[in-house]
């Protein structure tokens, strides 16, 4: 039939160029999992070996849990930071709705190396923090704890994430019916009560996805580690970028990351099953 | 005299977010001009040798061009393939379509690292050697969900049987895509061109995999952040380019925007 | 020997669905024979889903038949695509192109045929002034009105002076008045220009207004297919009786029937009917029916000896008219439509009232079932 065929061809190409940019290489990364070695002969060995290594080695597990723990408590704060700031918006701003909204967003167009780069101006030992703090004689010392930390990864990662977060958090309670408030009104409710009954149920698959698409992708972070993280500071997407550019165990960096797809695929099952793929990009 | 109103509890909140998202941004921009090789407080005066430097450095603007050609050729390839997607999802309810949507969409949610160590061991497999280029391959990768959105949005304000009505009057449906669904979505696939071309611009994550040794504005700020007192060139650099951004994305909602508001009649 | 504009011989239309689960095949068309003549207005009308649509886009092209032919002005065009068809559509939400204007649109025809320039605009030109927009070529669509919107649509769809111009429920979203001063206006432009117009409607009133010709359809088949006046006068079975006009159907026995005439009974009482079905055989039951408007209320001791009993229910006084609405002596309601003070015997009823009820032996008829 002839709609079909103009769809294929519709899809065809992008579809095609999806499969070898981006399932083609996935499934070679499978492959190379098996691999006994990155280069020369050794790569033609297929072996268990690295499984079996990353299996038994607890030092990348922990550090699995604690990307996991830190992604988790960014995923959190992110989202319950973002909240009043949609909330804000859609019922509170009125006219100036847009131009906030695009105040908010526009920083996270600029230079993510950079604003990352810039916490550093912030929470560094001459930075902005620790100099304001001595002129207020809160400290005696600039205090180095705040940059190279856990902490300071965790701290940044919430900045860069709090847009990202309030964006299906903003759709979510634009798309509710204002008649429904009214009629909570007019069946007894206070204003919190008309929240949590109605307005904040509603708008829970937008937390769900803003909570998700902050927690996904900050399991393979590993540009903020590196810049403020220190050394306690290091995430598994470190662990993963030193198997691949400096210690060149390809085949050991793919299980690895195997193991983070894994996860992060069942964590893309969950939120699916939370709501349908097109109701959370607004298709 | 009339009482002021207190300003309410969520005005404030939005204010210290808003203190709190533009603060780096502010703090690099007064570094910028600060009169210091180093980057601690206090503040030593101002200076516009930053500027005057930037000129001066080869290897910086070797970088920016390199970010510049991969960020208009995958933005090019993200816009077409994804108008590609938008009008086949939109317009048909086939079988296909829904996983089609998920892999497309898949993108935007799986972390960076995996998807530039993956594009490290294809081009490996298949010979291809490192360059800025084959960052761009994997920018395509990542923009083509955002090409998508952005192009269906526009296209769901219209009504879906236009193509129809041009082949009833006489034109092949290729030729209805040109004459009528093109034109009447440009503003769109502008608005798509421009994020396309910011997102790759900025990407540093996968890049830093694949660009081997050539480099990329991000790659070549990443290596110049160990060396203190290059630093403020790269910040004024890099104030520029925030400028140019904020600028580029503010055209592209616009245009994004007054889209919306035509087709919604 | 003038062909017909248009010829469907054996179509079907089956559309495979899945429902729960399991797969479906609906059956929209069903081997349906159908002869449009040249030149005239003809509607295909039915009820939602019957399939006049699924008819209509058919003969377009934007729907091929799962069996049988399609024929425009005797060459055949199932295989061919609509772009390449001698047919052009107005459709239901007009479909005019949002990014160009009013002119612009109206000339898409010949701009795809690349035709001149200048020709283009002339063509655009003529065809806006037959709807009579000839001022609004520089207008953009959305800044027309629903009606004017329309007209466009109408315009850029006879420019191309096709063979036959199919027309999808143009007029729904239009309020009534505008909706009916377009029937009358669609009616003259076919006239003036000549084209056959196949014209789709749910809408009885408007179908019987412009139409020379009516297919009636229900559920893929044509119930019957006639001019206005024989659809109303002689409607062939109940669902045309019921679709077209308000009817009376009451369930009677057939007492006695001998070439046209037919004595009916009910609870007892007997009445005639003037058009019954070939071979009707009596001492069987039978559907009487019969318009509202033939109906005739009397007083039980004025009655003619052939009628039946009946009590009012309803009085609805509609200005014209009145609307009796009764029940008969086993239960059967009936609507009866007296006009207002018309002939010596005219008197009004009230509610709870005790009449007969009659009409002339050719107004009634037994339905075909």
């Amino acid at each position: 039939m002839k709609n079909s065929q103009r769809f294929l061809t519709l899809i065809g190409l992008p579809s095609v160029y999806l499969f070898l940019l981006f399932i083609l290489p996935l499934g070679l990364m499978v492959i190379f999992s098996f691999r006994g070695g990155t280069t020369g002969a050794a790569r033609n060995v297929f072996t268990l070996d690295h499984y079996i290594t990353f299996i038994h080695n607890s030092s990348f597990q922990r550090l699995l849990w604690r990307s996991a723990g830190i992604s988790f408590v960014v995923a959190i704060i992110s989202t319950i930071l973002a909240y009043p700031l949609a909330y804000y918006l859609v019922f509170q701003a009125g006219a100036k709705k847009t131009m906030l909204m695009m105040l908010i967003i526009i920083p996270t167009w600029t230079s993510y190396l950079l604003r990352i780069f810039s916490w550093k101006l912030i929470l560094g030992s001459t930075g902005l923090l620790n100099s304001v703090l001595l002129a207020l004689g809160v400290i005696e010392h600039p205090s180095p704890i705040l940059i190279y930390s856990r902490t300071a990864v965790v701290v940044t990662l919430i900045y860069v994430w709090i847009p990202f977060a309030m964006l299906p958090i903003f759709a979510a309670l634009e798309r509710i019916d204002r008649y429904l408030l009214e009629a909570a009104a007019d069946l007894g409710c206070t204003r919190m009560e008309a929240f949590w009954r109605v307005t904040f149920p509603l708008s829970l698959p937008g937390v769900i996805a803003g909570f998700f698409f902050a927690f996904i992708p900050t399991l393979g972070e590993f540009v903020t580690p590196l810049l403020v993280g220190g050394a306690q500071g290091s995430m598994y997407g470190n662990l993963i970028q030193d198997q691949f550019m400096r210690a060149l165990n390809w085949p050991m960096g793919s299980v690895m990351s195997l193991a983070m797809l894994v996860i992060v695929l069942v964590l893309m099952f969950l939120m699916t099953r939370l709501g349908p793929l097109s109701d959370l990009l607004g298709l | 005299m009339p009482k002021h109103k207190l300003p309410s509890f969520g005005a404030v909140y939005v204010l210290l977010i808003g203190v709190l998202l533009y603060l780096p941004i502010a703090l690099l921009i007064i570094f910028s001009f600060n009169n210091a090789t180093s980057l601690t407080f206090p503040l030593k005066g101002f200076t516009l040798q930053w500027y005057q430097q930037l000129g001066q450095s080869s290897e910086l603007l070797a970088s920016v061009r390199n970010s510049v050609l991969i960020a208009f050729g995958s933005s090019l390839v993200a816009t077409s393939l994804g108008t590609m997607g938008a009008i086949a999802i939109v317009r048909y309810n086939l079988p296909g379509r829904g996983l089609f949507l998920a892999v497309a969409a898949m993108p935007l949610v799986i972390p960076y690292v995996i998807l530039g160590v993956a594009l490290l061991i294809l081009l490996n497999q298949a010979g291809i050697p490192l360059s800025a280029p084959s960052a761009g391959l994997g920018h395509v990768i990542i923009s083509i969900p955002y090409a998508i959105l952005i192009i269906s949005s526009r296209l769901v304000g219209f009504p879906n049987n236009l193509e129809e009505a041009a082949m009833d009057l006489g034109a092949s449906y290729w030729e209805a895509l040109l004459r009528v669904t093109i034109p009447i979505i440009s503003p769109a696939l502008l608005a798509s061109f421009l994020l396309c071309f910011t997102i790759s611009f900025d990407e540093y994550s996968i890049a830093s995999f694949l660009v081997g040794t050539d480099t990329t504005l991000p790659v070549y700020m990443y290596s110049q952040l160990r060396f203190p007192t290059r630093l403020p060139i790269v910040i004024a650099m890099a104030a520029i380019i925030m400028t140019v951004t904020m600028l580029a994305m503010l055209i592209s909602e616009w245009l994004r925007r007054s889209g919306q508001d035509s087709s919604r009649k | 020997m003038t062909e017909y504009a248009v010829e469907l011989r054996n179509v079907s239309k089956t559309y495979s669905s899945s429902r729960r689960g399991k797969a479906e095949e609906v059956n929209a068309i069903r081997d349906m024979n159908l002869t449009i003549p040249p030149g005239k207005f003809f509607t295909l009308l039915g009820p939602s889903g019957c399939g006049k649509t699924t008819t209509l886009r058919m003969i377009a092209g934007f729907e091929v038949p799962t069996s049988g032919e399609v024929f425009i002005q005797g060459k055949p065009m199932t295989d061919i695509p609509p772009n390449k068809r001698p047919v052009n559509t107005v459709f239901q939400n007009y479909a005019l192109f949002p990014h160009m204007n009013v002119e612009r649109n109206v000339a898409f025809g010949p701009a795809v045929r690349r035709v001149p320039k200048e020709e283009q605009d002339r063509l655009a030109q003529e065809a806006l002034a037959l709807v009579r927009l000839r001022e609004m070529g520089d207008r953009m669509p959305s800044q027309l009105s629903g009606g004017q919107q329309q007209r466009v649509a109408l315009a850029r769809a006879l420019v191309n002076n096709p063979a036959v111009l199919l027309l999808d429920e143009p007029l729904g979203a239009l309020d009534l008045k505008l909706r009916k001063a377009m029937q009358i206006e669609l009616k003259h432009i076919q006239e003036q220009v000549g084209i056959t117009f196949v014209y789709v409607t749910h809408d009885q009133e408007e179908a019987l207004t412009m139409s020379d010709v009516i297919a009636v359809m229900d559920k893929g088949v044509i119930q019957q297919l006639g001019d206005p006046v024989t659809l109303y006068k002689n409607p062939a079975n109940r669902f045309v009786a019921d679709f077209i006009g308000e009817s009376n159907f009451i369930n009677v026995t057939v007492a006695a029937a001998q070439g046209n005439q037919a004595a009916v009974t009910l609870e007892g009482e007997t009445a005639s009917v003037g058009v019954i079905p070939e071979g009707q055989e009596s001492g069987r039951g039978a559907v009487v029916t019969v318009r509202p408007e033939k109906v005739k209320l009397s007083e039980p001791e004025k009655a003619p000896r052939e009628s039946l009993s009946a009590t009012v229910n309803e009085v609805v006084y509609i200005g014209t008219d009145t609307r009796y609405v009764l029940s008969l002596k086993d239960g059967q309601s009936m609507v009866a439509r007296i006009q207002n003070g018309s002939g010596a015997d005219w008197r009004e009823f009230a509610r709870g009232d005790n009449v007969k009820v009659h009409w002339a032996d050719d107004d009634a008829r037994i339905l075909n079932e």
